[in-house]
């Protein structure tokens, strides 16, 4: 187990470099026109345009910008600096971090338990109302964009707005440590609206999963030896269905970072997604540069994490 | 003296979409404690659902059973939840098929087999980890103490059968229900398996149902054997009595495609003409009809029941033909593959 | 919302089919075009969603024609008289909502019929409903509609949104078809490639569109989309700003998708019997794949290119939405989304309508993959 997390962690390694090359590909490369125009804002006064050129060293090659890219990264943590905001886009990130972290762990979490108990029960009650109701439910929620429901969600249950005025509405956030009723109050919302697409995904492979792993041999084996109906399902049938969830919601993480963006704009959260957002909207190049990377390493390392889990549950996945 | 196991007009039907399948359709058997049937078949004639069944396990929420299957004059199929698994791994025990794998790929094989043990018997695991390790050497499985703690797929498809067959065996049951239990092993190690089976079974009195579609296979360790075809018992009779004068033209096509059963080395084996009826749209009349080569006119309209052999104590067959007519034909055939 | 990959494990009632000695369906070739054909037709709730996508098709085609028809002023022009008295922009026609309402509650009760556990009203609910919803908002059309004159009411800049809904799905469906097409010839091509021949430089890209799959290409996608915005052009000018590069960078994130997807399934298909039986016949590899492994992989392609498309219609909406995708002037749901949510609590109609009309396409597409999907699964047998 060990040894197949250590080439887990240098594959990440290499995932990571390949996630800041494309970054500067994107970034740098794809971009046509002057970059330090590009940065400077909306008033690119002549001694700022001079300032960004010196400080990216735009007027060398471009393996050496790369290089001095890749140094500045690794060795400072430095992600660039936003010339609009006047701030250096790693304050940004790392004052925003927190919120963005509470509710994608919170809607992870949410879904992953939400995505067993319904598609198990959708899979164990299949002709019953309520797991057709599941079925048919888990398609509307993965149709609807999320963006949409956060909407619909405001304008039902916000106090400010809403029609029945039950939750905090938009911009209602504040950090955990500041006031954790009120924190978890205004959490409620996004979290469900950005679980309930990636829960019902999950629950229909879930249910789907169960269904073919209830027809293999071993369980009935399992039936055989005169075990316990609700072990055969735990133990036996359960542990190997969960696997292929576990590895898409790997795969998935990176749709639930987008997807955060999309309900931190919603909801006014004040993260890093909504930082992307208005970043988008001045357009502030550095930021956005800044947390698409952030973003995409966060991605990769939430998969090294997913994939630990895999190797727990499946034994045979720890000598690949 | 009453069978240890009595199955009376089983019938398992599955409604599915495309219509209703009738798997099993009208089976009527029964096993002597210490004895061993044989229930022999090709593809889709029913015997892998009909053993399942046995024990209620059949796969589904959209299957029908109905029958009797008595056990030791308890009727198994109306057994509640708790009677019924006190039943499996203790006195019934069985093997399935090992076509998706039947050994849990996440746990060690030793594990698997304390599972069994320990479900059944109030032993310590330690004590239960001994009796796992005796268990797999009495199988012939070498290094039991190492085996124990690795998992299913780093063990050959031999052993794999064997660690199958030893976590039924575990609770040393009445009766083994085993599934094609050498299907895809190599024929040394087919032969080897079915010498340990026959070993186990003097040691322990068992009484076996084996499920398979080679008829040579349950010739070898069969005492009574059953040809079962599109989900009903065509031929039953004693093993040796079979081997002499087997009455269905489906039996001659097992016959045929056997190539154990004293078939000069040299024949081609005569795969079965046609593929495998369809279990919605069943054949009118006699069900084997449209892959017979002895068919005529009025086998498309009448449905053959079982009936007796005459001068053969306990030959039973569902067939058309005269009795003369079939002697007739089961000599030519046999002659002309000696003749080749 | 999801905007991943597709389930990567197909839906299999194995119930009945497994269990039996039947013949193994590993052996025989890919399902066979007709058998496909039946099963898609008797699947009630598939065709339903088909008929569903075929209507909502031509809507987007005839978008304009409709909006003529109906008298309304178009997606463009603003229409300064819909004020109320407060000089904001007026809400919907109350009466001429009927009709809409009528055949929305009757779609969504066809395909909740999809998953009722009672076969009769599975096969034939769906038709009565659907049949009763229509005529009923035809009948509700032709008493309410000519009093009404913005059905949807307008957005801020008093345009009509019934116009910029119809409108809004030509242009989604277009965008999405394309990119689906696009991604699905490329991911295509490269899987067949890739899974058929064995060599080094096959090997060698197999390895990349794994590491490429291990990246996260959505947030990469929509920093590039970012990028090219802000920069007014990407690659020396070749990709414009908007339209354009949603296109590319949503095919290219499907493509590498659709090509592991082939790829096992190629791999998978090599190994079959007929396969081999086809090389030990001296076949060139050519024929091989055309004839032998083409129609194999082809099959779940109509499933994928369904659900594909869905994935397409949400990505276009949320990249709008984010103010990089489709812009003003042209009539995006995703932008008018973006617009609705500042007056949230009083002007509500900026966000049902192209919410709705997002949700029902998106769900049509979805049943239809589904659909598709079951139909060509050889070993379903939905009881």
């Amino acid at each position: 187990m060990t040894r197949y997390v250590i080439r887990r962690v240098l594959w990440v390694i290499v995932l990571l470099f390949g996630v800041i090359s494309v970054t500067f590909v994107i970034f740098y490369l794809f971009p046509s026109g002057d970059p330090a125009v590009l940065r400077a804002g909306p008033h690119p006064t002549p001694q700022l345009l001079a300032t960004i050129r010196h400080k990216l060293g735009l007027n060398k090659a471009w393996y050496v910008q790369y290089f001095d890219y890749l140094k500045a990264l690794i060795l400072h943590f430095d992600f660039g600096f936003s010339y609009q905001s006047h701030i250096a886009v790693r304050t940004q990130i790392f004052n925003r971090l927190p919120a963005t972290v509470s509710l994608a762990v919170g809607a992870a979490v949410l879904s992953l338990i939400t995505a067993i108990t319904i598609g198990t029960i959708a899979a164990l009650r299949r002709r019953s109302p309520l797991g057709c109701l599941a079925t048919g439910g888990a398609v509307v929620a993965i149709s609807a964009p999320v963006f949409w429901v956060g909407m619909i969600s405001l304008y039902l249950f916000a106090t400010d707005i809403g029609k029945l005025a039950i939750l905090p509405g938009a911009g209602s956030y504040v950090p955990l440590t500041h006031n954790p009723g009120k924190w978890f109050a205004s959490l409620i919302m996004p979290w469900c609206v950005l679980a309930a697409g990636f829960a019902a995904a999950s629950a229909r492979l879930m249910r789907s999963s169960l269904i073919e792993t209830l027809g293999k041999g071993y369980v009935s084996t399992a039936r055989a030896k005169g075990i316990s109906e609700r072990r055969v399902i735990v133990r036996h049938a359960l542990r190997v269905a969960i696997a292929p969830v576990v590895t898409a919601a790997g795969l998935g993480i990176g749709v639930l970072l987008a997807a955060a963006i999309l309900t931190e704009t919603a909801f006014n959260i004040p993260g890093i997604g909504r930082l992307t957002y208005d970043s988008i909207q001045v357009g502030d190049l550095p930021t956005i540069q800044g947390t698409v990377l952030l973003g995409a390493c966060l991605v990769v390392v939430a998969k090294l994490v997913v994939d630990v889990v895999y190797a727990l549950i499946d034994p045979r996945a720890r000598s690949r | 003296m009453s069978a240890l196991l009595e199955v009376e007009d089983l019938r398992v039907e599955f409604r599915t979409q495309d219509g209703i399948v009738r798997a099993v359709d009208g089976v009527s058997c029964s096993v002597d404690a210490g004895k061993t049937l044989a229930i022999v078949g090709g593809a889709g004639s029913g015997k892998t659902v009909a053993s399942m069944a046995l024990l209620g396990l059949t796969p589904g929420p959209c299957a029908h059973i109905s029958g009797r299957v008595a056990f030791e004059g308890r009727d198994l199929l109306g057994l509640a939840g708790h009677e019924l698994r006190s039943i499996r791994g203790e006195e019934i025990a069985m093997v399935v098929q090992d076509r998706s794998p039947s050994l849990h790929p996440f746990y060690k094989v030793g594990d698997q087999l304390i599972e069994a043990i320990v479900t059944h018997r109030q032993v310590s695991r330690a004590a239960a980890r001994d009796r796992t390790i005796d268990l797999l050497e009495l199988l012939g499985i070498p290094e039991p103490h190492h085996r124990v703690d690795q998992y299913p797929d780093e063990l050959s498809p031999s052993m794999r059968q064997r660690t199958t067959i030893a976590m039924a065996l575990a609770n040393e049951p009445q009766l083994l229900v085993a599934d094609d239990p050498t299907s895809g092993l190599d024929l040394t190690v087919q032969a080897e398996i079915l010498e340990l089976l026959k070993r186990v079974r003097e040691r322990l009195g068992m009484a076996i149902i084996f499920v398979c579609r080679d008829l040579a296979v349950a010739a070898e360790i069969a005492d009574d054997i059953c040809v079962v075809y599109a989900g009903r018992i065509v031929e039953r009779a004693p093993t040796e009595l079979i081997l002499e004068s087997p009455q269905h033209p489906y039996t001659w096509a097992l016959f045929k495609s056997a190539p154990q059963l004293g078939a000069p080395r040299d024949e081609e084996l005569a795969p079965n003409p046609g593929r495998p009826p369809s279990l919605i749209h069943r054949p009118s009349g006699c069900l084997f009809h449209p892959r017979c080569p002895y068919v005529r006119d009025e086998h498309r309209r009448v449905d053959p029941a079982l009936q007796p052999v005459a001068g053969q104590d306990g030959h039973e067959v569902a067939c058309l033909l005269e009795p003369e007519a079939r002697t007739r034909t089961w000599q030519e055939l046999k002659a002309g593959a000696r003749a080749r | 919302m999801s905007i991943g990959p597709p389930e990567l494990v197909a839906d299999s009632e194995t119930a009945a089919q497994e269990q039996f000695d039947g013949v193994d369906a590993t052996e025989v070739g890919a399902p066979a075009l007709p058998l496909f054909g039946r099963r898609l037709l008797a699947d009630r709730a598939a065709m339903a969603s088909a008929a569903f996508v075929l209507v909502l098709v031509l809507i987007a085609i005839f978008a304009p024609l409709i909006v003529k028809a109906v008298g309304a002023p178009g997606p463009y022009a603003a229409d300064p008289s819909a004020r109320d008295q407060f000089g904001d922009p007026t809400g919907p026609s109350p009466g001429a909502l009927w009709p809409f309402i009528a055949m929305l509650a009757g779609a969504a009760l066809a395909t909740a019929s999809r998953f009722a556990p009672v076969p009769p009203i599975k096969r034939y609910g769906w038709v009565l409903i659907s049949g009763i919803a229509f005529l009923a908002g035809v009948a509700l059309a032709i008493a309410f509609w000519p009093s009404a004159h913005h059905i949807f009411g307008v957005d801020k800049e008093f345009r009509d949104l019934f116009s910029r809904v119809l409108y809004g799905a030509r242009l989604s469906l277009e965008v999405a078809a394309i990119a689906a097409a696009a991604s699905l010839i490329i991911g295509l091509t490269f899987g067949l490639l890739v899974g058929y021949f064995r060599g080094s430089v096959g090997v060698a890209i197999s390895r990349l569109i794994d590491a490429l799959f291990a990246l996260p290409l959505l947030l990469l996608a929509l920093g590039m989309a970012a990028a090219c915005k802000l920069a007014r052009g990407c690659l020396g000018g070749v990709l414009h700003p908007g339209l354009a590069v949603v296109i590319v960078v949503i095919a290219l994130v499907n493509s590498i998708f659709i090509a592991r997807v082939m790829r096992d399934q190629v791999l998978s298909l090599r190994e079959k019997r007929f396969v081999e039986t086809a090389r030990s016949l001296g076949t060139s590899n050519a024929r091989i794949i055309f004839r032998e492994i083409l129609p194999g992989v082809l099959a779940p392609i109509a499933g994928y290119a369904a659900l594909i498309i869905a994935q397409d219609v949400l990505f276009i909406a949320a990249l709008s939405y984010l103010g990089i995708g489709i812009q003003f002037p042209w009539a995006s749901w995703g932008a008018m989304l973006a617009d609705a949510n500042p007056v949230l609590g009083t002007a509500w109609w900026y966000m049902l309508f192209p919410g709705a009309a997002l949700l029902l396409t998106v769900l049509a597409f979805n049943l239809l993959g589904d659909g598709l999907r079951d139909a060509l699964n050889p070993r379903v047998s939905r009881p």
